[in-house]
């Protein structure tokens, strides 16, 4: 009884999946986030004329990130290198 | 308390830092944990920025010097005023209060430093955009 698994056979799905991510299935995170930063950014771009769209698209994408991803320091390894 | 772009950044600004700064109350108890911190992070013991100044820096392992402002900032800010718009921000196991993003701008407004001037537009435009998010 019921769906065993395997691919859905409706080709709705198939091409709603095909829409969603580029091989099928959901898109990644890094897609989603961009998208969302994408339609935030058009969404208010009209009430703030006066900011440039590209740092708009920077506030945005930092104000939409977890706060602990943020800040980025850069610190010294034990082998001199830097890493954030 | 997180203060200066530091704060900034954790307030969402796109903006960088070469220095971490702190704002503390400047009790003895305060001192003590100020140099228990300085050792913590293999840094030396707190000192002035210059004679005409309170404020201290320690040079550590962090890569960044940590910066200590005591008591109060420029634009009349006091440790108690920005502590009352302040936030708490989860950073890893931690929870640091961070100043508000319009204390920044304020204190930067009345700093008024070729560095400060540089940032301000960019604090300015996130705080209009965060306003129309939130």
């Amino acid at each position: 009884m019921g769906r065993k698994g395997g691919r859905s056979r409706s080709t709705a799905k198939r091409s709603a999946s095909r829409r969603n991510g580029a091989r099928g299935g959901r898109p990644r995170n890094a897609e989603l986030f961009a998208r969302t930063v994408r339609e935030v950014c058009i969404a208010l771009a009209p009430q703030v004329p006066q900011i440039d769209p590209g740092d708009l698209n920077l506030i945005v994408r930092c104000l939409l990130l977890p706060p602990a991803r943020r800040a980025v320091f850069v610190t010294r390894r034990k082998d001199g290198r830097y890493v954030f | 308390m997180v203060i200066g772009n530091s704060a900034s950044m954790l307030n969402g600004a796109p903006v960088t830092t070469q220095d971490i700064d702190l704002l503390i109350r400047d009790t003895r108890l305060n001192r003590r944990k100020l140099a228990r911190f300085a050792e913590e992070i293999g840094g030396s013991a707190p000192r002035r920025v210059s004679e005409l100044s309170n404020v201290e820096w320690i040079e550590g392992d962090l890569a960044v010097p940590v910066e200590i402002h005591f008591d109060r900032i420029s634009g009349g800010l006091t440790f108690s005023s920005i502590r009352s718009r302040a936030h708490l921000v989860a950073v890893g196991d931690e929870k640091l209060a961070v100043a508000a993003l319009a204390d920044v701008i304020r204190s930067k407004q009345a700093a008024n430093r070729p560095k400060d001037r540089a940032v301000l537009p960019i604090l300015r435009d996130t705080m209009a955009v965060k306003t129309k998010i939130e």
